[in-house]
């Protein structure tokens, strides 16, 4: 039964993280290799806030998004003035100098050792430290998540910020200035990739720089490619087969060594099979470019 | 008659190359003014230099008495001089009558911090908005695409909704780019009445278009770009007078 929480907590990390990337990718045509650097801003804010500050999870919260924002502000300037292979070119720089600050600032990160101790979330002074609770904590904020684009998609700023993505040139031309709308885009991503952060450094009560590396950044889009890029259920989808996967695999009485290899094989092969035969994800509506 | 765009002595050169030479020129409020020319005559980079894409050498631009020569891309298309490609440019993911919001002029939900703060204004300003696109869908025939997604158009209707496009947004110049290119007869009849009755709703159009007898039909005063410098113009047709 734990098992099965286990599994349900971290398939709301990976829509938490899918969602957060659609935004980017889907909804702005930014194609980012750098996603997990959101998720690891979040984890690292958290962890840190909580351990060395003494932070509950509510008053780290705020900082967690206070911290995405900072981030995701500087990047977009940075990058505001790019497109397309260039600016995946620089997410994927700010991926490297992620990785590298979060492993060598060792007084504030612990480097490789990681951060432990970091207390679980608490609700009216009820500790969310048992994995049942947890899974409905962090299903209520996969609920929230998905409320809030089921109303943002549809609202004015949402639709420049796709047509931003279908054509900024045109956007320009009509008196909009396109960099405003992929702003927006690339901190809402990173408020999302954030919350996801802080649920997985509550959850594991530990984290180090290997759960934020470019592996997890390509992992994260190619759940988005699976899954379809610029609604809702694609991503969502993407996430329920990475997930869910393994545990197909288990049904098939296949030793857990040979199931995790087996895992990233079979993943690689259904991309090669959406690329190739359904280029916009199983329910993609933008195809990723 | 006022005057809205007032071009003078205008250059521009680069590399030793010069293919805007001297150009000076008024265009009157609520007129059509055509301009032809062979290729490399400088056609389209006076369109460059007027939207701001390209900054002019020497010479002054002024819209509606305010100097502009300086003023970036954003900021030209801000007051309201909007470029039609040769190519329509629409949002080829959205739907036709979310394109056309989309292309609004002022839309209090663009912005995020009113979204939250003015949620029902905003609801409420969209919803007249898209019902101003339908309106103008409806006047032009076009009704029957206002769900399509736009990618889905033929090459004509993506041209005339993108044509569309400029009546939301409050424009006041146009420049169309070649716009009855690739377009049959009976849709280029279509597009100029179109571009007529807008200037009858106080749009002044550029055009500057290789079909020069259809766009002749509807212009008021025709230019003609040779070597960088206005070759040729007629200006006895203003506004019909």
């Amino acid at each position: 039964m734990n098992y099965l929480l286990h599994i349900t907590i971290m398939l709301e990390i990976y829509i938490l993280l899918a969602l957060s990337a659609n935004q980017k990718v889907g909804m702005s045509g930014l194609l980012s290799l750098a996603q997990a650097v959101f998720y690891g801003v979040g984890a690292y804010a958290a962890a840190i806030a909580i351990t060395k500050f003494g932070f509950s999870y509510w008053l780290a919260l705020p900082t967690v998004m206070l911290t995405c924002i900072i981030v995701a502000l500087l990047f977009s300037f940075i990058s505001g003035k790019v497109r397309e292979l260039y600016f995946s070119l620089a997410t994927l720089a700010l991926q490297i100098i992620f990785f590298s600050v979060v492993y060598n600032w060792i007084p504030i990160t612990n480097g490789s050792y990681g951060i432990s101790g970091i207390s679980n979330p608490e609700i009216f002074g009820i500790k969310i430290n048992t994995p049942g609770s947890f899974a409905l904590f962090g299903g209520v904020w996969v609920l929230v998540v998905i409320l809030f684009y089921n109303w943002f998609l549809k609202t004015p700023i949402s639709r420049l910020i796709q047509a931003t993505r279908d054509d900024q040139i045109a956007v320009l031309s009509l008196g909009k200035n396109p960099n405003y709308y992929k702003r927006i885009s690339i901190i809402f991503s990173a408020i999302v990739a954030g919350i996801a952060g802080t649920l997985y450094a509550t959850y594991a009560t530990y984290i180090d720089p290997s759960s934020f590396t470019l592996d997890e950044s390509i992992l994260i889009l190619s759940i988005v490619l699976i899954g379809g890029a610029g609604r809702i259920i694609g991503p969502v989808t993407g996430a329920v087969i990475y997930i869910l996967l393994p545990e197909l695999l288990k049904f098939m009485q296949m030793p857990d060594g040979i199931a995790a290899n087996m895992r990233m094989i079979l993943f690689g092969l259904l991309l090669v099979l959406i690329v190739r035969f359904k280029p916009k994800g199983i329910f993609g509506k933008y195809l990723i470019q | 008659m006022s005057e809205i765009l007032n071009i003078e002595n205008l250059n521009k050169s680069f590399d030793g190359v010069a293919p805007v030479k001297d150009v000076s020129y008024a265009v009157s409020k609520h007129s059509i003014v055509l301009i032809t020319g062979e290729n490399g005559a400088g056609k389209t980079t006076l369109f460059n230099l007027i939207t701001g894409l390209e900054k002019p050498t020497k010479g002054k631009i002024t819209f509606n008495g305010n100097n502009i020569e300086t003023k970036s891309a954003l900021q030209i298309s801000q007051l309201g001089i909007i470029r039609l490609y040769q190519q329509p440019r629409l949002f080829k993911n959205l739907l036709v009558w979310e394109n056309l919001v989309s292309a609004a002029h002022h839309n209090i939900g663009n912005s995020f911090v009113n979204l939250l703060f003015k949620s029902k204004t905003a609801r409420q300003e969209d919803e007249t908005l898209k019902q101003k696109a339908l309106d103008l869908l409806t006047k032009f025939g076009l009704q029957d695409l206002s769900n399509q997604t736009a990618g889905e158009l033929s090459y004509g209707q993506q041209k005339l909704i993108s044509f569309c496009m400029i009546a939301m947004n409050g424009t006041q110049l146009a420049l169309l780019d070649e716009p009855f290119a690739g377009l049959n007869p009976q849709t280029i009849e279509q597009f100029s009445t179109m571009i007529l009755q807008m200037r009858k709703e106080g749009i002044t159009f550029l055009i500057i278009e290789h079909n020069i007898n259809k766009a002749l039909a509807i212009a008021d005063s025709h230019i003609e770009m040779k070597d960088g410098k206005i070759f040729y113009h007629d200006k006895r047709k203003v506004n019909g007078n």
